[in-house]
């Protein structure tokens, strides 16, 4: 099985380009557009995405005896949003003796954080490839490394940190109370609902669009009773 | 051994006899997935000939998408449709229908002067106290135009209902003249009315305008004058009459050329010119903004955001940003 590991780690990123490019076809074959006619539209650009994921590294973890330690990040939005995690792995018990580590996936679960209205997206791991052995492949085999880095994916995955991108987004229209001269406006709320509908990829950029769905507007009580203000007429 | 023993047995023979079959199923089914490196060779040139085939098939399908127009070349671009945008304008108007209220107070007027009969007989002073007038402002549907990097709209404002009360205070000064025949005299009279529905156009424009990182669309609105009329009752401009007329005998010449109500429904009938000061409309924050900060790990790194490319075409609304990890928050040697 030796030399498989790049052919393995190849094939799980063309099976993620090649199942976003059939969805994005399939879509421009039934005449719709890429992104949605309504939907609010985000593009980030793969270098600045590299950004916020180096920020999150390193990333430390234990697993059956080995440490991990991923330390760089690659980015590469050409038909997938491809995330590469480099590092070390090493066995806890001898430092010293170290392998790369590469972890090959994409950003997934991208969504709108209920909770502050933020972008948030996950790391997801399809593949975890030990290469360049400084000194471990004396005492573990070729196809042990295999199982160790199916291990690690196993071990690591929801355990990633997730990404957060630099947008925000309103979870309510506040129109506060108004009174300019003669004229008075209560204040009022509209809630805004934001839901990401779709993600794409290409040209080095990822895509994400947003649909957002308007709530009823509320007029707000008003407060106390301010005092009466001289009114601008003009005869 | 006892037959209890044997049952014992039994189970946990099959129980590792289970646990045999299950590893060796795992094991084989492990097995056959590990592909050997000329079947994988295989797969990936297939999958790549899929995601070329696929690729050209998306250049040939794709088509201009005219909400790119006036897209921004910069890290973080943020587009919403002119469709959305519309929806929540008209949203927000809506809202607003029947919620603006107008509220004039203490509008005075007054006259004074005397009255002669070859000699002053006395002196007069005639005082008008708009006490309140109070009106309804009704919005209706407005029309919402995009381009030129504005939104420009016209928003039919209705003056729908309300209401008014003036104070009429009338007092005479007879000179205390031999032969006079009107001594001093004060009179006070609330007239009511209810203001005469008419509609106006608000037109203005809102222009996009970077703050920190945060986009305001900035209204652009014309102060707007509004003439707010009121018809005084019937039963008001009775009323008072009556009070002058309860008056007349003696003073009817004095009342005569004074005119007491002439004023007041002068007045009334002018109008009152309302100036509505639209142009201190206050900034309103895009729905989308950039953040300053991300939260890494629970502590927040800043970021330096440089807003730039904004631009409102008939099709959408475009935000850009440089966007960039601030030197505070990279990690040593990143």
């Amino acid at each position: 099985m030796e030399g498989g590991g790049a052919l393995r780690e190849q094939r799980v990123v063309l099976q993620r380009e090649v199942d976003g490019l059939r969805e994005v076809v399939a879509r421009l074959d039934r005449g719709e557009p890429l992104l949605p006619a309504d939907d609010v539209a985000v593009a980030i650009e793969e270098s600045l995405v590299r950004e916020m994921v180096a920020l999150q590294l390193p990333f430390d973890a234990d697993v059956q005896g080995y440490h991990l330690r991923l330390t760089d990040a690659e980015v590469e939005f050409k038909s997938s949003p491809l995330v590469r995690l480099r590092g070390v792995v090493f066995q806890a018990s001898r430092p010293t003796l170290t392998a790369e580590v590469t972890a090959t996936g994409a950003l997934a679960d991208i969504a709108v954080d209920p909770t502050d209205a933020v972008l948030r997206a996950a790391l997801a791991i399809d593949h975890i490839s030990i290469d360049k052995v400084s000194g471990l492949e004396q005492i573990v085999s070729r196809v042990a490394l295999d199982e160790v880095a199916r291990e690690i994916r196993l071990a690591t995955a929801g355990h990633l940190p997730s990404i957060q991108m630099p947008i925000q987004l309103q979870q309510t229209v506040e129109v506060p109370a108004l009174s300019l001269g003669p004229v008075r406006l209560d204040a009022a709320t509209m809630p805004l609902t934001a839901t990401v509908s779709r993600v794409l990829v290409g040209r080095g950029r990822l895509w994400i669009a947003i649909h957002i769905e308007a709530g009823a507007f509320t007029r707000t009580p008003p407060a106390a009773p301010a005092a009466a203000r001289a009114p601008a007429v003009t005869r | 051994m006892s037959r209890r023993l044997w049952v014992v047995a039994g189970v946990l023979l099959v129980m590792v006899l289970a646990a045999a079959g299950t590893v060796a199923n795992l094991w084989m089914t492990r097995r056959a997935n590990r592909l050997t490196v000329a079947e994988l060779r295989q797969q990936v040139a297939a999958l790549e000939q899929e995601r070329d085939a696929l690729l050209a098939r998306r250049e040939a399908l794709e088509v201009h998408d005219r909400r790119t127009e006036g897209m921004p070349e910069t890290p973080v671009r943020v587009m919403i449709p002119t469709s959305l945008a519309g929806v929540l304008i008209d949203k927000v108007f809506a809202g607003f229908a029947d919620q603006v209220s107008l509220r004039l107070r203490n509008i005075r007027v007054a006259k004074s002067g005397s009255v002669r009969r070859v000699v002053t007989l006395g002196d007069y002073d005639l005082r008008v106290v708009i006490n309140e007038v109070t009106g309804r402002i009704r919005t209706g549907l407005p029309v919402v135009t995009f381009g030129g990097n504005q939104i420009a709209f016209a928003l039919p404002a209705t003056i729908a209902s309300g209401t008014g009360r003036a104070t009429v205070n009338f007092t005479w000064d007879g000179r205390n003249i031999s032969g006079a025949v009107c001594g001093d005299m004060q009179l006070e009279q609330v007239v009511t009315g209810s203001v005469i529905p008419a509609t106006y156009q608000l037109k203005g424009a809102f222009t996009l305008a970077a703050k920190g990182p945060t986009v305001l669309l900035t209204p652009r609105v014309p102060p707007l004058v509004v003439k707010l009329k009121v018809e005084a009752s019937e039963n008001s401009w009775a009323a008072a009459q009556k009070v002058l007329d309860d008056k007349r005998g003696l003073c009817g010449f004095v009342l005569d050329r004074v005119d007491v109500l002439g004023p007041v429904k002068g007045l009334i009938d002018r109008g009152f010119d309302v100036r509505l000061p639209t142009e201190r409309l206050r900034q309103v924050a895009m729905p989308v903004a950039i953040d300053s900060d991300i939260d890494v790990r629970g502590r927040r790194v800043a970021l330096s955001v440089s807003l730039g490319g904004l631009a409102i075409t008939p099709h959408a609304i475009w935000l850009g940003a440089d966007v960039a990890v601030a030197a505070s928050g990279r990690r040593p040697g990143s």
